[in-house]
């Protein structure tokens, strides 16, 4: 493997890791509960896999005078 | 011109007809004439709809255009001598001939309404009060206005998923086309 290679992988995982780790962040902060995302910081590992997330934002959480969640907005 | 046109200046021209247009219909002699598409709530997402695709209809035109310039003339050619009239001509040889193209504009404007904000973020705000509520604006409050960063990410995690239910079978069909045409 020539050396022009290798700069190009390199550049190209690091161009890859910029765009996949705010995906990470976002997948990871899902299973956080936004109490512990705001104790602690906005990146890192959550204390306790907290899937309810993700009930609620499909047809629990309340907004305006619904409570219906994302599902609506999902399915419309 | 809607194509070159950012979507935020293009809600920024739309929300200039409520005021603009019955204005002018004043002027023509339609005195009972109003214009309340953005302030109603049942009409509202219809003038959201029909901006959204004055907005992508000239990108849509464009890839049919190259789509149907890229037609073989000999085929055309060929079906005239055979004496295939126009319709027939659309029917049987150009519409066939364009078919990728078909999916690809409904799949590409599909993913785009899917993730569609700016526009409807510029236009309405999700008004009047949630009816024009898209689910990237229902992450959005979800997010900035109201501090549910966890409720807000799991939103946006299950509208990626609505995006790869979308855009994985897409994939596969290009990929079945590319095999296919390596083949022939």
């Amino acid at each position: 493997m020539t050396w022009t290679r290798v700069i190009v992988y390199a550049a190209l995982i690091v161009l890859a890791l910029m765009f996949l780790v705010p995906l990470g962040v976002v997948v990871v902060n899902s299973l956080r509960s936004s109490r512990e995302i705001a104790a602690t910081s906005l990146i890192g590992w959550p204390n306790h896999l907290i899937f309810s997330n993700y009930a609620q934002a499909w047809n629990k959480f309340c907004m305006a005078e619904h409570c219906w969640g994302i599902e609506p907005y999902m399915l419309n | 011109m809607a194509v070159i046109v950012l979507q935020t200046a293009a809600a920024f021209l739309l929300q200039f007809l409520p005021t603009t247009a019955p204005i002018l219909m004043h002027n023509l002699g339609w005195s009972s004439f109003q214009f309340r598409w953005m302030t109603n709530r049942n009409w509202a997402i219809y003038g959201v709809v029909i901006t959204g695709i004055w907005q992508s209809s000239g990108f849509a035109m464009a890839l049919f255009l190259a789509g149907l310039r890229s037609v073989d003339q000999d085929l055309v050619k060929a079906a005239q001598i055979d004496g295939a009239g126009p319709w027939r001509m659309y029917r049987r040889v150009l519409l066939p001939t364009i078919w990728p193209i078909f999916i690809t504009v409904f799949v590409i404007l599909l993913r785009s309404a899917i993730t569609s904000f700016d526009l409807v973020r510029a236009l309405t705000g999700g008004g009047p009060g949630i009816s024009t509520m898209l689910p990237t604006l229902v992450i959005y409050d979800f997010m900035f206005q109201r501090s549910e960063l966890g409720r807000g990410s799991a939103a946006a995690v299950l509208m990626l998923l609505s995006l790869v239910v979308v855009m994985a079978p897409y994939g596969l069909y290009v990929r079945w086309q590319r095999q296919r045409q390596a083949r022939a």
